[in-house]
C-alpha cells in the first residue's frame, strides 16, 4: 500500500517535472524566439549595432588616449596626476565612487 | 586544595543557612553510585534559601514549613524533589544523561543528541537574546566553532555568515536558513526573543536532507512554543546607547599642509600651501557621528494544555543610526503566532506565522568617504558662500579642491533614502499518524512573502563645484518576492530488541519568484514625505522600468537511520534534486554518517575517565543551486543602451545579444568528509567535541572572463574546485560549588582554503584597484588571495638608489624597494607574489557565565587570526591627490630625519608606483574583541511576578587590532574579499534592561 | 601614452580592443538575424530591405576592423557565432587578410545601400558612407587607384558639399550636415538624467574645472602648443578659432573658459554651448555627434590618392579638391604635392583621431615622434594586450614589446 502511494507520487511528479524545470529568464527577449516574420523587427539588431558606436565615459577616455594622444597634436591634458574616471557619475552628490 | 575550598564554601553555606529561624529542619546525606556527593545543592524551591553538602555528603537545611518543597541538584546529575517532611535520609543521585536525551532538531524531524552521527550544534534562544544586536545571527559571533560571522555597522544590516570557510567562488557561499520549515534568505527579520533554539548543521551528511542550497551549511531556527501546564507571560526590554568607536585619526590643517608641501616638492608649478590661509580645522568624522539610542521591547505569551500548544510574541526594536545631520534609523515590529493542536488521536495540525514590518531611513555611506578624503581646511558652514542654497554650506571648491570633493555634511544632509518592508513567513502542516508510534505522514505548505519599497530623493540644491542638483529627483522601487514550498514527508520508525531504525521518504516542490518596478520623476518638491510622489513631480522625463525572476525546484529525498544497542549508529541519505537554473537538470546526492558510542561498550564500563565518548564519521555530497541561473537561450537586451538614435532624437528600439554560445551548466557539488569525537568527563561537567572537516566544492559556478569576440566579457561556467579543511574544537565546562556556579565554553576553528583546479586557465584576477588587479585566484592558493610586490625596504638616499643592484621603474629616496622574486634584478609583473589571504586561519571564541545567588555575569570573547585586508582607502591618491592623510602615515612617514624602512615619503606615497597592491597596503587584519559583558540580578518574591531580572550589558566594549582602519570585518564576494574602501564605523553599545516572567 | 611608455598591460589598450570587438560582435549578430528575417519575408521589397540593413551592419563591422587594423595590425577575424573554446583558439590573421575582409564587407554594402534616408532616420549609413570608408581604407592600404575611385564617386555624386564656415562644421546645429558622411549619433532626448543615448566623447575633453558645471569636463586630450605654433605659422586663423578653446577667453556663444582651468587649450571641435547642455551636472556635450568621416576628409584622400598615382575624376581635379578645402578655411591655394596634402590633412583634421595613424602609414612617425619616444619597429602598432593573449592563446606577441 505504502509502495503504491510512493510510486503514484513519483509518477505524477515525473509527468509534470519536465516542463516545471524549464524556465526562461524573465524580463528579457529570447533572440532565438524572435518572430522572423514581423517586418517591423528587421532593423532591431542593426539599431543595437549602431548603439555600440557610442562611447561610455571609460571608453571615451581610452579612445582619445589611444587614438589621439600619441600624436604630436595632442597631449594628455587635465591635471598631472589625474586618473581615468572610475565610472559613471551623473547627478552624484558625493562624487565618483571610490576606486 | 579543592577540599579546603569546598570546606570553606560548606562552612559559609552552613552559616548562611543558620539564618532561617523557625520552620522545619531537613537533614540527610546525598550520594551517587560511587559514594557521597560533595557540593550538591539543596534548596527550598521558590526561594533563595539553600545549602550544599559537605565532605561526607551531609547537609542540614531549615525550611519554612514541613510542606515546603525541597530540591536536590548537582551538575551532571538529574535533580530530585521531595516534600520536606517526606525527605529521605539517603538521597541517591543518578547521572544525568539529559543532555544526551536532549532532542535536537535535524532536517525534517528530530533526533536524540546521542544518536547524531554528524556535527550539529544548538544554541538556545536565551543565549542569543543576551547579545544586543538587531540580528540573531550577529549574536552568534564567537559562540560556535566553525561559524564565522562578519558584521556590518549600518542599522538593521544583517551580517555575512560563513560556515567552515568559503566554499563557492561566486558570491553564493551563504548558508541556508530554515525557520520552522520555511526557507528564507536570512533571519534579519527575527528578534532573539522569537527564537527557542537555533541549530547549525555543519557538514554534508546533516545538511544532506536539505540538499539544494545546503551545500554551505544550514541554520535551523525553531520559534518559541508553549510549555505544558501553565501560561507563561514574559517581557524583555532594554534601552541603550551606541557609541561610535575606532574612528581612524586623520591629520589636522597644519599637518595636512605640511604633508601636501612635502608631497609636491617636485611638482612643476606648485605653490606651497600656507595653513594660515585656511579658515577651518574641522575633524569631519567627529562632526559626522554622534552617539545614538537603541531600545527594544518584547512580550511573549505561551502555554499549553491537553492537545493545544500556543505561543504569541510581539516585539519592537529601534536603532538610531550614528550619522549626524540626517535621518537614519531602523525600526522593526514583529508579531509571531504559533498554534499546534492535536485534533484527533491520529491527526495533529498546526500553523506558524511571523509577520515582520521594518522601516528604515538610510544614511548615505558616501558621506563617510567624503569625511575621509576631505582635508580639514574648511568649516561646515560658510555664510559667505552665496552660491549655496538652501543651506549655506562651505564648499571645498572655494579652496581649490577638485570637483570630486564634496562637503561631507552636505552629502549626509541632502540625501533622503527611506525603505520599508513587510515580510510574512507562514507555514501550516497536517501530521497524520497512520500506525501509532510507527508510521506518520506530514504534509506542509510554507510561504515566505516579502514586500519592500524604497525611495531615494535628492532635492534641488547647490553647494559648490559639482555638488548639487539643478532639479530634484525621486526614484521609487517597489518589489515583492514570493517563495513557496510544499513538502510531503512519510516517516517510519520501529525497534526490535537492541535495534531501532527509522526511514523517511520525502518530496519537496519549490516556486520562487521576485518582481520589481521602478519609477523616476524630477522636480518633486521638497516638502515632506507625504508629498514625495512621482505624481507631484514634473510629467516630463518621468521614466520607469521593471524586472522579475522565477525559479522552480523539485526534489525527492530519503533518509534511513539505524541504532544498534545505542552503540552503533548509521544514517544514510539520498537526494534527487531538480533545478531550473542548470542545464543538467537533475543531480543525485548521497551521504553516509556512522557513529560509535564507544562509552557504551563493555570494555569501557570499568574506566572512569570518559563519561561519554562517541566517534563520528560522515561523508556526503550536496548540490548547490544558489547560483545565477543559466539559460541555454541567449537572451536579448533591450533598452536605450541597445538602441540607436537617429534624426532629431528618434530612438529606434534595438535588441542586442551575445554571439557566443552559452555553456552547458552542471550542478555545483560539495563533497564533504567529517570525522569527530564527542566526549564527556568528570560527571559530564566537562564536555568536548573535536572534528576534522574536509570540504571540496566541484564544478564551482561563477562568471569567468572569456576571449573577446562574443559580445560579452564573462560567461557563466563550471570553473574549478575549491577545498576547505580544518579542525573544530569545542570544550564546555560546567561546575557548581554551593551558591556559585559557572560554565565556560571555548571554541576554536581552523580554516585552510585552497583552490584545487581552475578550468582551462591559470588564474582569475579580481579587485581592480588603481587599474591593477590586486587579488588572484589560482591553483594552490586560497580564493581571492592578495597578489602584489613584497617590499624590501625604502631607499634611504638618492645615492643608494643609483647604486642599487635591482632596477625598477622609479628609484629615488623615499620610495619602496620591491623584492626581486625571480633573481633577474628587474622588477616587473613576474615579481608579483602571494601576499596573504582575506580568510582567517584561526577563529577562537570563549564565553563564560557565572551565577552566585541572585547575581549572574557573563562575557564573550572573540579572536581571529591571519586574515589580511587591502587598505584600499589609502590607495586613492591618484584619484584624490589632494585628499586628507591619516595620522599614522603622518607620524611614520619617511623623511630625511626619520629614514623609515617601512613607510614611503609623502612624495612617493602619491605615485602610482607605490599605490599598488604590495605588503604595505595589504595589512594584517587579526583582531581580539570583547564581544559582550553582562551583569544581571534576579529579584524573587515580588508579588504577581515569578521572576524579575535587571541587567547591564556592554556589547563590543573593546576591540584590539593593529590594522589602520575603522574595522577589521570586511566582506565582499569571495574573489574580491577583504578590500576595505568605505565602511560604516563600528559601534559599542551599552544597555540597561529588564526581563520578567508572570 | 604621451611618452610611448605603454605596454601590453596598459588597460586603455585592452579597453579599445574590447570595444571594437564588441562593435564587430553586434554587427555579426545583426547579420545572422537578418539572414533569418530574409528567409521569412514574403515580398521582394522586404527582402531587399533586409539586404540594405545587412549592408549597414557590414559598414559598422568594417569600421571596427579598420580601427583594429590601424591600432594592432594583425588581429583575429570573427564572422559568426562561436563557442567560448573556439574564441580562445581563434588565430590572428595577417594584415592583408584583414584588408581583404574589410574590402569584401564594404563591397557588399556598396552594392545594396540606398543613397539616403528620410529625415527621421538621418544618421543611418548610406552607400556614400560605405564608399567613403572604403576610400579611406584603400588609402591606408596604399591602394591609390581604389582610393581615388571611391573618393571620386562620392565627389561626382554631387550630394555633398563643404559647410561654408569651418567652425560651423562642428556646431550642434550642423549635425548630419551636407558635409557629413559618417557620424555617431547621440542625443540626450531633452532629459536631464536617466537613460538616454548619450556619448561621452565631448565630456572627456571638456574644459577642466570650468564653471558653470555643465561647461566642464575631464579635460583630457588637449591640443598641444606645438600644434598651435604650427597652425599660427601657417596663418590658419579660422581653423585655430575652431580647434582651440583657450583658457581665459569667451566663446562667440557667450561661454567663458576660465583662466583657472587646468590647461591652456582644450579641444574646440567638441565645444558644446551651454544652451545645449541640459543634463543635470557633468553634462557637457552629451548630445555631440562624433564626426567620423567628413567630406573634407574625402577631398583630401582624393587629392592624396591622385598625387600618388590614382586616376582623378572629371568632376574635380586633385588640385581643385585641395583648393576647396583650403578656401573653406580662408586660405589661398598652394601647389599640389604630397607634403602639402599631408600638411592640409593635419590642419583640417586635427584632433579627429587621424594624425598618429597618418604619420605611421606614411612612414614619418619615427622622424616626427621619435623625439617624444616613438621607437621605430615597435610603436607602429599598439601591443596586443597581455590579458587577451591569456584568454586567447593563439594570439602572437606584438613585435618589440615585452610581455
Amino acid at each position: 500500500m505504502k509502495k503504491t502511494i510512493i510510486l503514484i507520487l513519483i509518477a505524477l511528479a515525473a509527468v509534470s517535472c519536465s516542463d516545471f524545470l524549464d524556465i526562461r529568464t524573465e524580463a528579457t527577449m529570447p533572440t532565438s524566439g524572435t518572430d522572423y516574420t514581423k517586418s517591423e523587427a528587421i532593423f532591431q539588431s542593426v539599431s543595437a549595432a549602431y548603439a555600440t558606436l557610442r562611447l561610455s565615459e571609460g571608453e571615451a577616455f581610452s579612445y582619445v588616449c589611444v587614438m589621439e594622444i600619441p600624436s604630436d597634436d595632442a597631449e594628455k591634458g587635465s591635471t598631472t596626476t589625474a586618473a581615468p574616471p572610475p565610472g559613471k557619475w551623473t547627478n552624484s552628490v558625493s562624487g565618483p565612487p571610490p576606486p | 586544595m579543592k577540599k579546603l575550598l569546598t570546606l570553606l564554601l560548606a562552612f559559609a553555606a552552613l552559616s548562611l543557612s543558620a539564618r532561617a529561624q523557625g520552620g522545619y529542619m531537613v537533614q540527610g546525606v546525598v550520594q551517587d553510585a560511587l559514594g557521597p556527593v560533595i557540593g550538591a545543592t539543596i534548596i527550598e524551591v521558590g526561594t533563595s534559601n539553600g545549602t550544599t553538602t559537605g565532605l561526607d555528603g551531609e547537609f542540614e537545611l531549615r525550611v519554612e514549613s514541613a510542606s515546603a518543597l525541597v530540591e536536590v541538584s548537582c551538575i551532571g546529575y538529574a535533580s530530585q524533589q521531595f516534600v520536606a517532611q517526606a525527605f529521605p535520609q539517603l538521597v541517591t543521585l543518578s547521572e544525568d544523561s539529559q543532555f544526551l536525551d536532549e532532542v535536537v532538531v535535524v532536517g525534517y524531524g528530530t533526533q536524540k543528541s546521542k544518536d547524531l552521527t554528524a556535527p550539529i550544534v544548538t544554541v538556545k534562544g536565551d543565549e542569543l537574546s543576551k547579545q544586543i544586536s538587531a540580528n540573531p545571527m550577529s549574536a552568534l559571533q564567537g559562540m560556535m566553532s566553525g561559524v564565522q560571522v562578519i558584521q556590518s555597522g549600518a542599522p538593521g544590516a544583517g551580517p555575512s555568515v560563513k560556515i567552515r570557510g568559503v566554499g563557492s567562488i561566486g558570491d553564493y557561499a551563504k548558508p541556508l536558513y530554515v525557520v520552522d520549515g520555511v526557507f528564507v534568505d536570512n533571519i534579519d527579520f527575527l528578534s532573539g526573543s522569537d527564537i527557542e533554539s537555533l541549530t547549525v548543521l555543519k557538514d554534508a551528511s546533516a545538511a544532506a536532507i536539505y540538499g539544494v542550497r545546503a551545500a554551505n551549511g544550514v541554520v535551523l531556527v525553531t520559534t518559541r512554543k508553549g510549555a505544558y501546564g501553565h501560561v507563561n507571560v514574559a517581557y524583555d526590554g532594554y534601552v541603550g546607547v551606541q557609541v561610535p568607536t575606532h574612528i581612524m585619526p586623520l591629520t589636522n590643517t597644519a599637518q595636512y599642509v605640511e604633508l601636501m608641501n612635502e608631497a609636491n616638492v617636485n611638482t612643476l608649478g606648485y605653490t606651497p600651501l600656507d595653513a594660515s590661509t585656511y579658515p577651518g580645522d574641522t575633524d569631519w568624522y567627529a562632526t559626522l557621528v554622534h552617539p545614538a539610542l537603541t531600545h527594544s521591547h518584547s512580550i511573549d505569551l505561551s502555554g499549553a494544555n491537553d492537545g493545544t500548544n500556543y505561543s504569541i510574541g510581539l516585539s519592537y526594536y529601534y536603532q538610531d543610526g550614528i550619522m549626524n545631520y540626517t535621518e537614519n534609523d531602523y525600526t522593526r515590529l514583529n508579531l509571531r503566532t504559533r498554534l499546534d493542536q492535536k485534533a484527533t488521536s491520529w491527526l495533529s495540525i498546526g500553523m506558524n506565522n511571523v509577520l515582520s514590518r521594518t522601516m528604515s531611513n538610510n544614511a548615505d555611506a558616501g558621506a563617510y568617504y567624503q569625511a575621509f578624503v576631505n582635508p580639514p581646511v574648511y568649516n561646515i558652514y560658510n555664510d559667505a558662500n552665496t552660491d549655496a542654497y538652501p543651506e549655506k554650506f562651505d564648499s571645498p571648491q572655494l579652496y581649490g579642491l577638485a570637483n570630486s570633493y564634496g562637503n561631507p555634511v552636505a552629502n549626509a544632509y541632502y540625501h533622503m533614502n527611506y525603505g520599508s518592508g513587510l515580510k510574512d513567513v507562514f507555514s501550516v502542516y497536517a501530521d497524520f499518524t497512520i500506525i501509532p508510534e510507527k508510521l506518520k505522514f506530514k504534509t506542509s505548505y510554507n510561504l515566505d512573502f516579502s514586500f519592500s519599497d524604497g525611495q531615494s530623493y535628492s532635492p534641488e540644491f547647490y553647494v559648490g563645484g559639482s555638488q548639487g542638483s539643478s532639479r530634484s529627483s525621486l526614484s521609487k522601487t517597489y518589489s515583492y518576492g514570493l517563495y513557496q514550498i510544499l513538502d510531503n514527508v512519510l516517516s517510519y520508525n520501529d525497534s526490535r530488541g537492541a535495534d531501532s531504525w527509522t526511514l523517511m521518504l520525502g518530496q519537496s516542490t519549490r516556486w520562487q519568484e521576485g518582481y520589481s518596478l521602478t519609477g523616476v520623476a524630477y522636480d518633486v518638491p521638497n516638502f515632506d514625505r507625504s508629498s514625495r510622489y512621482l505624481t507631484t513631480g514634473s510629467y516630463k522625463n518621468r521614466n520607469s522600468g521593471d524586472g522579475a525572476s522565477i525559479y522552480h525546484g523539485l526534489s525527492f529525498f530519503s533518509r534511513a537511520t539505524w541504532n544498534h544497542a545505542d552503540k552503533y549508529l548509521a544514517t544514510v541519505t539520498f537526494r534527487a534534486d531538480g533545478s531550473s537554473k542548470y542545464q543538467q537538470k537533475w543531480g543525485f546526492f548521497p551521504s553516509v554518517g556512522l557513529g560509535w558510542n564507544i562509552s557504551n561498550e563493555p570494555f569501557m564500563q570499568g574506566q572512569t575517565l570518559f563519561d561519554y565518548l562517541k566517534l563520528r564519521a560522515s561523508w556526503g555530497m550536496l548540490g548547490n543551486d544558489n547560483v545565477p541561473a543559466n539559460s541555454t537561450m541567449i537572451v536579448g537586451a533591450t533598452g536605450v543602451a541597445a538602441s540607436g538614435v537617429f534624426g532629431e532624437g528618434n530612438v529606434i528600439d534595438g535588441v542586442a545579444a551575445q554571439t557566443v554560445y552559452q555553456n552547458y551548466l552542471k550542478w555545483e557539488v560539495v563533497n564533504e568528509l567529517n570525522v569527530g569525537f564527542d566526549m564527556a568527563f568528570f560527571h559530564n561537567r566537562l564536555t568536548a567535541e573535536l572534528d576534522y572537516y574536509n570540504r571540496i566544492t566541484n564544478n564551482v559556478v561563477f562568471y569567468a572572463p572569456i576571449a573577446t569576440g562574443g559580445g560579452t566579457a564573462t560567461l557563466l561556467a563550471n570553473n574549478g574546485s575549491v577545498m576547505n579543511q580544518g579542525v573544530e574544537l569545542s570544550v564546555n565546562w560546567a561546575e557548581q560549588r554551593g551558591d556559585f556556579s559557572y560554565n565556560v565554553n571555548f571554541n576554536a576553528t581552523t580554516i585552510a582554503n585552497k583552490v584545487l583546479r581552475l578550468e582551462g586557465r591559470d588564474e582569475i584576477p579580481g579587485a581592480m584597484v588603481n587599474g591593477v588587479y590586486s587579488t588572484s585566484t589560482r591553483v594552490g592558493y586560497p580564493i581571492g588571495s592578495f597578489w602584489g610586490y613584497k617590499i624590501d625596504g625604502v631607499y634611504a638616499s638618492d645615492k643608494e638608489a643609483l647604486t642599487a643592484p635591482v632596477s625598477q621603474t622609479i628609484m629615488e629616496k623615499g620610495f619602496f624597494k620591491y623584492a626581486d622574486q625571480n633573481g633577474d634584478n628587474v622588477i616587473n609583473d613576474a615579481d608579483r607574489t602571494y601576499l596573504g589571504s582575506p580568510i582567517p586561519w584561526l577563529i577562537l571564541g570563549l564565553n563564560a557565565g557565572f551565577n552566585w545567588r541572585n547575581w549572574d555575569a557573563s562575557f564573550l570573547l572573540n579572536l581571529q587570526l591571519g586574515n589580511k585586508i587591502l587598505n584600499a582607502k589609502r590607495m586613492n591618491r591618484s584619484t584624490f591627490p589632494d585628499a586628507n592623510y591619516d595620522l599614522d602615515f603622518y607620524e611614520n612617514r619617511w623623511t630625511k630625519d626619520n629614514k623609515s624602512d617601512t613607510y614611503p615619503s609623502a612624495d612617493a606615497y602619491g605615485t602610482a608606483f607605490v599605490q599598488r597592491a604590495n605588503d604595505f597596503f595589504v595589512e594584517d587584519g587579526s583582531f581580539f574583541r570583547v564581544q559582550n559583558i553582562q551583569i544581571g540580578y534576579t529579584f524573587h518574591g515580588i508579588p504577581g511576578v515569578k521572576s524579575l531580572r535587571a541587567y547591564f550589558s556592554a556589547q563590543r566594549p573593546l576591540s584590539l587590532f593593529r590594522y589602520n582602519g575603522f574595522t577589521t570585518e570586511i566582506g565582499g564576494s569571495p574573489i574580491e574579499s577583504g578590500i576595505d574602501s568605505s565602511v560604516y564605523p563600528m559601534q559599542s553599545i551599552y544597555t540597561v534592561g529588564a526581563s520578567f516572567n508572570f | 601614452m604621451d611618452e610611448f611608455s605603454f605596454g601590453p598591460t596598459t588597460t586603455l589598450i585592452n579597453d579599445m580592443w574590447i570595444k571594437f570587438y564588441n562593435i564587430a560582435s553586434a554587427a555579426n549578430h545583426a547579420l545572422s538575424e537578418l539572414e533569418e528575417f530574409k528567409k521569412n519575408m514574403s515580398t521582394d521589397d522586404l527582402r531587399a530591405y533586409c539586404d540594405e540593413c545587412a549592408g549597414e551592419a557590414r559598414v559598422i563591422r568594417a569600421w571596427a576592423y579598420f580601427n583594429l587594423l590601424r591600432m594592432f595590425g594583425s588581429v583575429p577575424i570573427i564572422e559568426g557565432k562561436m563557442t567560448a573554446d573556439e574564441l580562445a583558439a581563434n588565430p590572428a590573421r595577417s594584415e592583408a587578410e584583414v584588408y581583404t575582409f574589410i574590402y569584401s564587407d564594404l563591397d557588399q554594402a556598396i552594392a545594396v545601400l540606398p543613397d539616403s534616408y528620410p529625415k527621421k532616420e538621418l544618421g543611418r549609413f548610406t552607400v556614400w558612407t560605405a564608399r567613403a570608408l572604403k576610400s579611406k581604407v584603400a588609402l591606408y592600404r596604399q591602394d591609390w587607384a581604389e582610393a581615388a575611385a571611391q573618393a571620386g564617386a562620392v565627389i561626382t555624386s554631387g550630394r555633398f558639399s563643404l559647410v561654408p564656415s569651418f567652425r560651423a562644421v562642428f556646431s550642434m546645429d550642423n549635425e548630419n550636415s551636407s558635409e557629413s558622411l559618417m557620424e555617431v549619433q547621440a542625443s540626450s532626448l531633452g532629459q536631464s538624467s536617466g537613460d538616454a543615448p548619450i556619448c561621452y566623447y565631448a565630456f572627456i575633453q571638456g574644459p577642466r574645472n570650468n564653471k558653470p558645471s555643465n561647461m566642464q569636463g575631464w579635460g583630457f586630450n588637449v591640443p598641444s602648443q606645438g600644434l598651435m605654433d604650427w597652425m599660427t605659422a601657417r596663418g590658419d586663423t579660422e581653423r585655430i578659432a575652431a580647434t582651440f578653446l583657450v583658457s581665459g577667453t569667451t566663446t562667440p556663444e557667450g561661454d567663458v573658459i576660465l583662466e583657472s582651468c587646468a590647461n591652456k587649450y582644450y579641444n574646440g571641435k567638441v565645444y558644446t554651448p551651454s544652451a545645449y547642455n541640459l543634463w543635470s551636472y557633468n553634462g557637457y556635450g552629451f548630445d555631440y555627434n562624433m564626426r567620423l568621416l567628413r567630406y573634407a576628409d574625402i577631398l583630401l584622400i582624393y587629392a592624396e590618392a591622385c598625387v600618388q598615382g590614382g586616376a582623378p575624376v572629371a568632376a574635380l581635379s586633385a588640385q581643385g579638391a585641395l583648393d576647396m578645402v583650403r578656401a573653406r578655411a580662408g586660405l589661398t591655394s598652394v601647389p599640389l604635392t604630397l607634403d602639402s596634402v599631408l600638411d592640409e590633412r593635419r590642419a583640417e583634421l586635427a584632433m579627429e583621431e587621424n594624425r598618429f595613424f597618418d604619420l605611421v602609414r606614411t612612414g614619418r612617425a619615427a622622424a616626427v615622434l621619435g623625439p617624444i619616444g616613438f621607437t621605430a619597429g615597435k610603436n607602429e602598432h599598439f601591443p596586443i594586450p597581455a590579458s587577451q593573449r591569456q584568454l586567447n592563446t593563439s594570439l602572437p606577441a606584438s613585435a618589440g614589446y615585452e610581455y
